[in-house]
């Protein structure tokens, strides 16, 4: 067997008998270590063919035998690519050696054996290279590992990115584009588009689209499935998903507007909840197959991904729509209960009072008009004139509490003024009051929230805080309008207060503010007293 | 009293007063009613036509309400009296009527001698108030009003203003607030100027100061008394 260099031929037959049987044992441990190696070695001549090859060698490439090997007839036979064999060469005959070179080789069945290759010549007695030697791990299995792993990175890759955009919008034609951009990214495709289902004008919706120039998104589009019977079931909503990991990818054409030009789309459905929402439609070249594989799984796997974000969005979108017809009809409820309140105010004191106050003007004309002998009728006159006199303030104070003419007649500070001093009187609570900065009387609107609000805010104080001082301040800053009400007493765990079941007070003073685009703030805790801040947008420009 | 009768305006949007009103009136001899009105609107344009020399008010009226009625009233005749009759007792709409020039403020629960009164008194160029109504409610009204204290000089800022004082009372720099509106931090300055001379401030912990007492800059934990 030759090795890297050849030992100098012997001296004396002695030694010669000596050297040949030191020989024969390193031999033999060589081709113990040759034949026992998992990694396959093959030795060939310069021309390639083989001149030895291990038993690793042989199964390695899967042939039945050295001999079926051999008659492959060169080495440069099992390289997948036979430009690595003529590197391989170069650089041994330039270098003398070549180490962790990767290379495939072919299998008799034609699979790839994938391995890592190093090599060194094969020295003649001139000292010129007579031969190739090589040893060639196999790596098959931790380059599918790698590519596995590479795979998995990437599906992870895509489901992260649209996980990203849903957590950062709502939007879900924003989190459609992301998702698609990124699998066509990752499928290193040019075109597709996700269409979703519309089950209620049973039509197919584009939603977002890339690379198809047929299509404009948000048509309803001119795609056809080319199954019929699943098109229809998907469109009425009758198909059953038997609980399967992912459902078969299908396919689809796509029409221009025109209907002249057509792309075939391969499809994958989107689903939640066992349901079909819609699909994946993607344009993939006849030499790519995106139905088998790890791409179907990455396809699949965000099809299913992508039917819970769509669900999501759904749910969120209709809370959000009920929020705010909620948000109207609080809104409309105070309005049309201020209104109500002032309608029956007015009809109170105007109509009823005024009556009283006519009446009482009757029944003087008709006392001083009375003859002397008449004289005791006079006493029931008076009697019935302290009666009107009596109803008629009754009148007066449930027609205030209705609603406080003051406030429309003189505006909020005078209506607060006189509102505060009243409860003044008849409490101990120390009253603070003041309102800045105002010239001219706001709107009528923001006068009727307003005071609403500081009358809650007053019962809270009077009802739960216990405090001894409450200070109330409005003032016209720009560009918005700040209430302040605060108390010293007792306070309370704000965060609690949403528990709160049966209690209003402070929900309605959040949701007036709330109609006037007001930022409602509370600020109270146990033994520091209750603060509440309203800011109020004010629409004046800043040269006034 | 001179032999021409007084001739009175009654401005009412209720018949049944307005005829109360009238048939008490009447039964005084030196009284005329000449006219009467059932919304503000209505009577101001009479009473400019008929020249009374007395309105008999009612402050709560369709269309023109009571107050703008006087005041209009005022502006064109000012030789006109009013006398405002009403079912509000408040010290306010008493002393905003007063302040706008009417001469009588009597509660709808007066008796017709106080009416009588009123009128005589109106004639005679004085102002005669319901009993029930105290005098010093408005005395001290109209006297407190004269004294101006710091809050009276923020209501003249500016719109601008204000802004600027908030960002500068909330601690930004007047790089920060130039930046926020737009304009240059000389603008910024000279509004920081105007507003210290329009407050009568001289530094800005005061302005600080006075801004926290406002309420407008949201500090967690006010001093009560402040
Ligand atoms: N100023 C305050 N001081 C102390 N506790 C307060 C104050 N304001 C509110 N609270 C607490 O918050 C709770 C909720 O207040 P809220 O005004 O919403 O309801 P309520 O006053 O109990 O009932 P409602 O206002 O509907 O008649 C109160 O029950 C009370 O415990
Ligand atoms: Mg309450």
């Amino acid at each position: 067997m030759t090795r890297i260099k050849q030992p100098k031929p012997a001296g004396s037959p002695v030694d010669v008998c000596k050297l040949q049987e030191d020989l024969k044992d390193s031999e033999s441990r060589y081709r113990c270590l040759f034949e026992g190696s998992k990694d396959m070695i093959f030795i060939t001549f310069k021309d390639g063919s083989f001149q030895d090859v291990n038993q690793a060698a042989v199964e390695l490439l899967g042939y039945d035998s050295k001999a079926d090997l051999f008659s492959v007839g060169s080495a440069e036979k099992v390289y997948h690519n036979t430009m690595h064999w003529k590197v391989f060469q170069k650089q041994i005959d330039r270098d003398g050696f070549v180490k962790d070179f990767e290379a495939k080789f072919r299998k008799k069945d034609g699979s790839l054996l994938h391995c890592l290759l190093s090599g060194n010549a094969v020295w003649g007695k001139d000292g010129n290279i007579i031969g190739y030697q090589g040893i060639a791990k196999d790596i098959t299995a931790r380059m599918d590992a790698i590519r596995n792993f590479r795979q998995r990175h990437h599906e992870l890759l895509v489901l992260n990115s649209v996980a990203f955009a849903m957590n950062k919008t709502h939007d879900l034609n924003a989190v459609l584009e992301i998702a698609l951009k990124k699998a066509l990214e990752v499928l290193e495709l040019k075109a597709g588009a996700i269409f979703l289902i519309d089950h209620d004008k049973h039509i197919f919706v584009l939603k977002s689209q890339h690379g198809l120039p047929a299509a404009g998104t948000g048509k309803s589009s001119q795609i056809q499935l080319h199954d019929k019977a699943l098109m229809t079931s998907l469109l009425e909503e009758d198909l059953v998903l038997i609980p399967e990991p992912i459902f078969p990818p299908f396919k689809a054409v796509l029409l221009s507007p025109d209907g002249q030009a057509s792309i075939e789309l391969t499809c994958f459905l989107i689903t939640a909840k066992e349901k079909a929402c819609g699909f994946l439609a993607l344009d993939a070249p006849p030499d790519k197959d995106i139905t088998s594989g790890q791409d179907f799984h990455l396809l699949g796997s965000l099809g299913n991904f992508l039917g819970g974000a769509i669900e999501n969005a759904s749910l969120l979108q209709t809370i959000a729509r009920h929020r705010e017809e909620l948000k109207g009809l609080t809104a409309r409820l105070f309005q049309s209960q201020e209104l109500e309140r002032k309608r029956i105010a007015r009809e109170l004191h105007d109509e009823a009072g005024q009556a009283l106050t006519g009446i009482n003007f009757t029944m003087e004309t008709i006392e001083k008009e009375l003859s002397s002998e008449l004289i005791h009728i006079k006493e029931h006159i008076l009697d019935v004139k302290k009666q009107i006199n009596r109803t008629y303030h009754e009148m007066r104070r449930i027609s205030y509490r209705l609603h406080p003419s003051i406030l429309s007649d003189l505006g909020l500070e005078p209506a607060l003024d006189v509102y505060l001093a009243d409860i003044s009187k008849h409490s101990d609570l120390k009253i603070d009051f003041k309102m800045v900065g105002f010239e001219d009387r706001v709107n009528p609107e923001i006068e009727s929230i307003l005071y609403r609000i500081s009358q809650e805010a007053l019962t809270n104080t009077l009802k739960h805080a216990a405090a001894g001082h409450f200070k109330l301040s409005i003032i016209k800053s720009y560009p918005q309008i700040i209430f302040l009400a605060e108390d010293d007493g007792i306070g309370f765990d704000a965060g609690e207060f949403r528990g709160h079941q049966q209690a209003l007070g402070l929900l309605s003073m959040r949701e007036r503010a709330a109609m006037l685009g007001g930022k409602f703030t509370l600020r109270a805790s146990p033994g520091n007293g209750t603060r509440i801040r309203i800011e109020i947008p004010i629409k004046e420009s800043a040269y006034d | 009293m001179t032999d021409q009768p007084i001739k009175i305006f009654l401005a009412d949007d209720h018949t049944i007063v307005r005829q109360g009103l009238a048939k008490l009136l009447e039964a005084e001899p030196h009284i005329k009613v000449i006219g009467e009105a059932q919304d503000g609107r209505e009577a101001v344009n009479k009473v400019q036509k008929l020249n009374p020399d007395i309105v008999i008010m009612d402050i709560a009226m369709p269309l023109l309400n009571g107050i703008e009625a006087t005041r209009q009233i005022k502006k064109l005749l000012p030789q006109t009296k009013i006398i405002i009759l009403s079912m509000h007792s408040h010290d306010r709409y008493i002393s905003e009527l007063i302040s706008l020039g009417a001469s009588g403020y009597l509660l709808k629960d007066s008796t017709g001698v106080e009416i009588v009164k009123a009128v005589s008194a109106a004639m005679k160029g004085d102002v005669y108030l319901s009993p029930s109504i105290s005098r010093r409610v408005i005395d001290d009204y109209l006297s407190l009003k004269k004294t101006s204290t710091r809050e009276d000089l923020y209501a003249k800022l500016s719109n601008r203003e204000r802004e600027v004082f908030q960002m500068i009372a909330e601690g930004h720099s007047t790089k920060k607030i130039s930046d926020v509106l737009c304009v240059s931090p000389s603008t910024v300055k000279t509004h920081r100027a105007n507003i210290m001379e329009k407050l009568q401030l001289d530094n800005i912990t005061q302005l600080i100061q006075f801004a926290i007492r406002l309420g407008i800059v949201d500090v967690q934990n006010q001093d009560f008394d402040s």
